[in-house]
């Protein structure tokens, strides 16, 4: 297996684009992305300022989600829940990576005992019951954008080590490694210059995969109250405050929990796109790279 | 002169894909009579798995049958409902697939998969079935059958699953075998095992046998009548003896000068220049023309019917001039 | 064989350790102190103290995880700093109720999410396909919370046929089994339906048409039976997750079983009950890890050779 050519790339994208589910979701998280980090300048109102005259108002020409009990207009304070969703997906997934592909890959590639004892860690970190460590960690640590990024990205990264350590395993014995090896190249640049071209597709589908559910652990645990602090707006904890109103609102606990959706079911079919696309086994030109 | 057991009349079979209609077959005639072997040759991609499958009635998206008949017995298969077909398949017509590493179910042991063939389309006693089962596993040469009975296909090694595939095939007694490439994958010595074993029991039972490979030595040894295929189209036909002695198509002729000959003094081994087209790119005119060592414009401008010399079937504008040196 | 399975147990038992060493490092670390907070803002200096000796807690740290292993070990789970029963009385109060919902919700999450699987897998590039491939992203993409507000808005309170808070109606489980099932339906319809579209484009599958089988039974006896590891893994982790109790459900429909157990004690620190509760979650998912295990043994003989050589 030599390293990834362009042209499977090219391959790759070319599949990718004819599934309409992967462009569309691509599409929606651009949207998302876009709305995220243009927040401060396409909101018409403040997320956390509570205007209480105008509060529980129902949806409007002039707040078209509507507002909450402290008259915080809801489509802002969502757009703001985006941000925080997105970057605490996408942080603590870089984070998990990082770590999942260190760990994988020196189990892999330098066996022996260190293989030992990171299988163990790896295993012992796949059998952390996840919400419930995530919520002991964030009262340790205490609410916050921070500690919500290394909490989750130190429960999750097991999983890519795993998936990494195994295609380490598979490569290092190939013959051109191994013609490296005699060469004295380092074992560093081994790692990055060789087997690290050859998990990037690997590591594409782990983030994209992982966000969904980092975004849904931070939206579970902000639910809590144990994800960022109050008043910043979350949607998860949007949803909580919802609580109280179901009967009356239900508008103030729709709209949040569809955005959830929206963006985690937008991740998951990107995911799944990437991962028909990145596989060399639907490739017509044979999966050769 | 006897009935036909297969006639394949005017086959056409078409890949409907996002580059268009790709002809995979294009207008196949042969017959196969009762008790003969007939081989299939030519290169990959030449059709002859598509063909297989044709008769076997598997084709599926994208792939389609859209035009001739397959008579098999009188009965144009190609008209006939899903159900028809399973009850032909694995009982009257049967095949023998390439790759025996994969092609038998790793889980279910070699027993059962024979039962199955059994149980599918006739019905009979558990002890029946199991004795059948066992009988036949003996007649394709497996030592220890109630051992063999018992294990799963990842104990076996290549011969043996091939000799397994060859017991399911023929356990319901067809009358068509279809062979596509069943020694391909397998070591040379035992090789001759499984060619020995198919030629034994058409012997005894009287099965025709369609052996598709795209060796030409192979072919020698096992077929009666060759069919000679390249890019989707029969390009020769003939007694396998006279095809040996007399190749007429310039495409047969590379085949064979390609088999590696102790005797000839050879010093590289001969190969047939260039490589088949490709289904969207077919040249016009002859299909073999742009590797033709005597293909002339004529070849090149317009397509060659058959014409038959003396029982033997050419496609060729130059077959029968005299113009073509073979040897 | 037996070798290969102490092995597993050895390391089912090291794993325990590890996670119980670590919860007790997390808790220790959270802020507050938990004495004061049972005790209230006017307890004596001297009560406090006293309380701290009661509890052991005036011992360095490692001691205390040391008495406490000690105390497991001898089956002594300790005692809630606020409910002042033992530990282990409490998990077994709980459990009874989160039982009850992970048996209802696995029938209902394996009924619907094999069939589903099953059957878009089968039906494969058409409409029925396509359908339940997007209700299953749809399942897996829907926060459990908000699943479970909406059937409670929606089911519960709209049509009044299901109770959506606490277990005092016979029927207190329809509701939350219905939300926690259908969301574990979801990613076994998915696994399911990978799975088997996998295996349908195997050789062997087109050797069983080659033979004349019928199609139902080519789809069970063929494509469905070698499909099985990757489904029976996910099966195996769903059951283990059900019993250990979704935190976020009973919570939210204000079921007394082991999450909402843990979720009140993480949230009280409420320390011996946090680490009683995390040792039978742990073991729990180690325990079903290790029956998974032995199961691919059963289901694939090939394992079974590959991990004797081992």
């Amino acid at each position: 297996m030599k390293n990834k050519s362009s042209s499977f790339y090219h391959e790759s994208f070319r599949i990718f684009r004819k599934n309409k589910t992967a462009m569309i979701s691509l599409a929606i998280l651009i949207f998302l992305i876009a709305v995220a980090l243009l927040a401060p300048w396409i909101c018409r109102y403040d997320p956390d300022a509570q205007v209480l005259k105008d509060r529980l108002l129902f949806p409007s020409a002039a707040h078209w989600f509507g507002t909450d009990e402290f008259g915080r207009d809801i489509l802002t304070r969502c757009i703001y829940g985006c941000r925080i969703s997105l970057s605490v997906g996408i942080v603590s997934q870089l984070i998990a990576t990082v770590i999942g592909y260190s760990m994988g890959v020196c189990a892999g590639y330098f066996g022996g005992r260190t293989d030992d004892v990171i299988s163990f860690l790896i295993q012992l970190f796949s059998s952390i019951p996840f919400l419930l460590f995530a919520m002991a960690l964030m009262c340790a640590l205490g609410s916050g954008l921070v500690n919500l990024y290394v909490s989750l990205g130190l429960l999750t990264w097991a999983s890519t080590a795993r998936l990494i350590r195994g295609t380490v395993l598979q490569i290092k014995n190939q013959e051109y490694i191994q013609a490296c090896r005699a060469d004295g190249g380092s074992s560093l640049r081994i790692i990055m210059k060789h087997l690290l071209p050859n998990c990037i597709p690997m590591l594409i589908i782990a983030i994209t995969l992982g966000i969904p559910n980092a975004i849904l652990s931070e939206a579970s645990l902000s639910y809590l109250g144990l994800g960022v602090p109050a008043p910043t707006a979350s949607w998860g904890s949007m949803i909580a405050g919802s609580q109280t109103f179901i009967r009356t609102n239900t508008y103030y606990s729709l709209f949040p929990g569809l955005c959830i959706i929206i963006t985690v079911m937008a991740f998951n079919m990107l995911g799944d796109g990437l991962r028909d696309a990145l596989d060399p086994k639907m490739h017509s030109n044979g999966g050769s790279l | 002169m006897t009935e036909a057991l297969l006639s394949v009349q005017d086959l056409q079979v078409k890949l409907f894909t996002e580059k268009g209609e790709l002809p995979v077959l294009n207008h196949v005639s042969f017959d196969i009579l009762p008790g003969e072997i007939v081989g299939i040759v030519g290169e990959s991609g030449c059709g002859k798995s598509m063909l297989a499958s044709s008769i076997m009635g598997l084709i599926d998206a994208p792939g389609k049958i859209i035009g001739g008949q397959i008579l098999f017995e009188g009965r144009d298969i190609t008209k006939l409902k899903r159900q028809q077909l399973q009850e032909i398949r694995g009982k009257d017509i049967s095949t023998v697939f390439q790759e025996p590493m994969t092609s038998l179910n790793p889980l279910m042991k070699c027993g059962k998969q024979i039962e199955e063939a059994i149980t599918a389309h006739e019905k009979l006693e558990k002890a029946e079935v199991k004795k059948r089962a066992l009988k036949v596993i003996k007649e394709v040469g497996i030592p220890m059958p109630e051992k063999i009975y018992n294990e799963i296909p990842s104990h076996l090694s290549g011969g043996m699953r091939q000799r397994i595939m060859i017991a399911m095939a023929l356990v319901c007694h067809p009358r068509l075998l279809i062979c596509d490439e069943p020694t391909t994958a397998l070591d040379v010595t035992i090789q001759a095992q499984i060619l020995y074993l198919i030629r034994k029991l058409r012997d005894e039972t009287g099965t025709s046998v369609i052996f598709i490979s795209h060796d030409m030595g192979v072919i020698s040894q096992m077929a009666d009548r060759v069919v000679v295929m390249y890019a989707g189209e029969i390009v020769e036909k003939a007694e396998e003896a006279q095809l040996f002695a007399h190749p007429r198509h310039p495409y047969t002729i590379g085949l064979q000068n390609a088999i590696p000959q102790l005797s000839k003094d050879q010093e590289r081994l001969q190969d047939i220049p260039g490589s088949v087209p490709m289904l969207d790119h077919l040249p016009q005119g002859c299909l073999f023309s742009p590797r033709c060592p005597y293909a002339d414009d004529h070849c090149r401008k317009e397509k060659p019917q058959i014409t038959v010399f003396d029982h033997q079937e050419v496609r060729c504008f130059n077959a029968g001039t005299g113009g073509i040196d073979h040897e | 064989m037996g070798k290969y399975i102490l092995k597993r147990a050895l390391l089912a038992v090291g794993i325990i350790l590890c996670i119980s060493l670590i919860t007790f490092i997390i808790l220790d670390i959270i802020p507050g102190d938990v004495v004061s907070a049972m005790l209230g803002e006017f307890a004596s200096k001297d009560a406090i103290e006293t309380a701290r000796e009661q509890l052991g807690l005036n011992v360095p740290l490692p001691m205390q995880y040391l008495n406490w292993l000690g105390g497991i070990l001898k089956g002594d789970f300790g005692t809630s700093y606020f409910q002042h029963k033992p530990v282990l009385d409490l998990i077994a109060n709980s459990f009874q109720y989160t039982l009850i919902m992970a048996l209802a919700a696995y029938v209902v999450a394996i009924i619907f999410g094999l069939l589903t699987g099953i059957i878009a897998a089968v039906y494969h590039g058409r409409k029925i396909d396509r359908i339940v491939m997007a209700l299953s992203v749809f399942g897996i993409s829907a926060p459990s919370f908000w699943v479970a507000i909406i059937l409670q808005i929606y089911i519960g309170l709209r049509l009044g046929l299901f109770p959506v808070s606490g277990v005092k109606s016979p029927i207190w489980w329809v509701l939350p089994s219905l939300s926690l099932g259908l969301r574990y339906a979801a990613s076994i319809s998915r696994v399911t339906r990978t799975s088997m579209l996998e295996v349908m484009n195997q050789d062997y599958i087109r050797t069983a048409y080659a033979k004349g089988l019928k199609p139902w039974r080519i789809i069970f006896q063929h494509v469905f039976r070698n499909a099985l590891v990757p489904i029976v893994t996910i099966l195996g982790n769903d059951f283990g997750s059900l019993l250990t109790g979704s935190m976020i459900t009973e919570n939210v429909f204000n079921i007394p079983g082991i999450g909402k157990m843990l979720i009140d004690a993480i949230n009280r620190r409420d320390i011996p009950v946090v680490q009683g509760g995390v040792i039978y979650v742990a073991g729990i998912c180690v325990l079903v890890y290790f029956l998974v295990d032995l199961l691919y043994a059963v289901i694939d003989p090939n394992i079974r050779l590959r991990k004797a050589a081992d």
